[in-house]
């Protein structure tokens, strides 16, 4: 006997990926050998083994969950396509209202008033590599929330911020974040603001999509809260916004914490929009900036939470994200950032302790 | 592929021109093994879910731009496929949240733990979780050729590749699973017990002492992110 086939050149053969002569060495080899052939045979065995495991059926709430969302796009859709008939301009602003605590069902409202983006943006490919889509995710975003692990980065915006809600005199102190409901921003283009939550005036919030420096896309929950964030408070706030009764969790799961899974407005931001109405944004920043700067912070634990709100009194973009270990992490950006520079004002580190 | 009314083809043209209820109904016509093909990638069926409707949704807004080149469940297909790898990437970049405690995370989120009793059968467990430490490229070829019975002429067609490069793939996978499998088919279960082969459960031993070397329960690799090609 000399020497054996390894199992992946036996699995080749098997697979009949590998050429004539090889196999017919293989094959001779075979007979012979009753290790090899052993090892064979348990190839077959992993196969069948694979056969057999059952696929679940799809459960029906989960069915209907897509629906839904395909129900919902098809509203879009249709909506956009109305508008653009009707000559309207289309705001973009109302859009990105995600309806976080509403619609319990998952539908999204009635009258697709949301998602003004056109088609024609829409259908064009937009595979880019710092690929820009808005949407929720409640699950994931629950699922990480309960971790308790985050970095927290705050990018300064000092552009565009609504003043309504993002002023100076809307600082927050050292108030826990959740201790009282956020006013949501104005919408600073188009209609009226969307005030799409519940009663207690959650703010709106949009997950966008960033790519990284190495190519992977990367989403991250963005809201306006207006708030400001200091040295002294940013540790307990960053802490309340992520705990499950904060911030975070009250998104995810509505003020009566009744866990109520979603189908999320899925909304993309495409840089090619030709006549695509405004850009969206969140607190007065075009999601396009938000993506620049969290691509632009080169944050290598993956973003969750961006909030747009203040720090030490400038507008700034606080960015919370996942950080290994049992801290959170925030850094601050200024408004200036963008796709080619950080604007990095602070890289603060939270202990988890509470 | 038919064209007449009713056809897939039929009722994406439909959709295109806006026909609000096509897109629903397309899905729903393939949806069993479009779902399949999730929950066999992703193991956790809220994944699966939440990565059948991205790609749903994508090919919702992309159906313009379907030639017609491949069969509408072929183009179908291959969205879910890619949607879940991204889902599989997210994940992985996620690394101090093991997959089990962010399955666990989620169902509890969504309210329910423990949702399909055919999903947490030992065997399924374990299959999947060996399925999961395999380059991604490999899953899913095993996924479409072993687990749900494709073609490798379809796989090859879903995946965008030659079908010799799923032919490689599949065995490639599954010569790394036989030390991670061997256990649940020498272990006298319901996998051994319903083996086609049962020759294949007496020799599976041998191969726990000595092929198993090579293979070793260390070789398992972490996924790997740049296993896949661009998509």
């Amino acid at each position: 006997m000399i020497g054996h086939f390894s199992a992946e050149e036996l699995a080749s053969y098997r697979a009949g990926a590998i050429d004539a002569d090889r196999a017919a060495r293989i094959s001779a080899h075979l007979a012979d050998c009753a290790r090899c052939a052993g090892v064979d045979s348990d190839l077959a065995g992993v196969t069948a083994l694979l056969a057999e495991v059952p696929v679940p059926p799809m459960p029906d709430r989960l069915t209907e969950r897509v629906q839904a969302a395909i129900a919902a796009e098809s509203q879009r859709r249709a909506a956009g396509l109305d508008a653009a008939r009707a000559g309207e301009a289309l705001t973009g602003s109302t859009s990105l209202d995600a309806d976080l605590a509403g619609s319990p069902d998952g539908v999204p409202p009635q009258g697709g008033r949301r998602s003004p983006v056109p088609l024609r943006a829409r259908s064009r490919r937009r595979r880019t590599r710092a690929r820009r889509s808005i949407w929720t995710s409640p699950l994931v975003l629950g699922g990480l929330a309960a971790t308790g692990v985050f970095a927290v980065v705050v990018i300064g915006a000092a552009v565009a911020l609504s003043h309504g809600t993002l002023g100076p005199e809307s600082t927050a102190g050292s108030q826990p974040a959740n201790s009282r409901p956020l006013p949501a921003p104005k919408q600073p283009v188009g209609g009226p603001a969307r005030q799409s939550n519940n009663a207690v005036g959650l703010p709106s919030a949009v997950q966008v999509t960033y790519g990284t420096a190495s190519g992977r896309a990367r989403s991250a929950l963005v809201y306006a809260s207006g708030r400001n964030f200091t040295r002294a408070n940013v540790a307990a706030s960053v802490r309340s916004t992520v705990s499950r009764e904060g911030m975070f969790g009250t998104i995810l799961n509505g003020p009566g914490s009744t866990p109520s899974p979603q189908t999320p407005p899925t909304h993309e931001h495409s840089q090619s929009r030709g006549t695509a109405p405004a850009a969206p944004e969140v607190g007065g920043i075009r999601v396009g900036q938000i993506a620049g700067c969290l691509s632009a912070a080169a944050i290598s634990n993956g973003v969750l939470v961006v909030e747009i709100a203040h720090y030490q009194g400038k507008p700034a973009m606080i960015i919370v994200s996942k950080l290994i270990g049992k801290s959170y992490r925030v850094t601050v950006l200024g408004l200036r950032c963008s796709a080619s520079q950080a604007d990095v004002i602070a890289r603060i580190t939270v202990p988890k302790a509470r | 592929m038919a064209e007449g009314p009713g056809s897939d083809a039929e009722l994406l043209r439909r959709h295109v021109a806006g026909d609000p209820e096509a897109f629903g109904e397309l899905f729903l016509r393939h949806k069993d093994r479009l779902w399949a093909v999730a929950i066999r990638t992703l193991a956790d069926p809220e994944d699966a879910a939440d990565a059948l409707q991205e790609a749903m949704i994508s090919a919702f807004r992309r159906a313009e731009s379907f030639r017609g080149e491949a069969a509408v469940t072929t183009w179908l297909h291959r969205i879910v496929v890619n949607a879940c790898l991204d889902k599989i990437r997210r994940r992985s970049a996620r690394p101090e949240v093991s997959g089990g405690e962010e399955r666990l995370l989620d169902s509890i989120a969504a309210n329910e733990v423990g949702a399909d009793p055919a999903t947490s059968s030992e065997v399924s467990m374990e299959v999947a979780a060996a399925l999961r430490q395999l380059p991604h490229d490999q899953q899913v070829a095993l996924v479409l050729v072993d687990m749900l019975d494709y073609p490798v002429a379809e796989a090859a067609e879903v995946l965008g590749v030659a079908q010799g490069t799923v032919k490689s793939r599949c065995a490639r996978g599954r010569a790394r699973l036989l030390p991670k499998l061997a256990h649940l088919r020498q272990s006298g279960g319901r996998a051994a017990g319903e083996s086609a082969e049962p020759e294949a459960v007496d020799r599976s031993r041998a191969v726990g002492r000595n092929g198993g070397n090579r293979f070793g329960p260390e070789s398992v690799l972490p996924a790997q992110e740049g296993s896949d090609e661009a998509h």
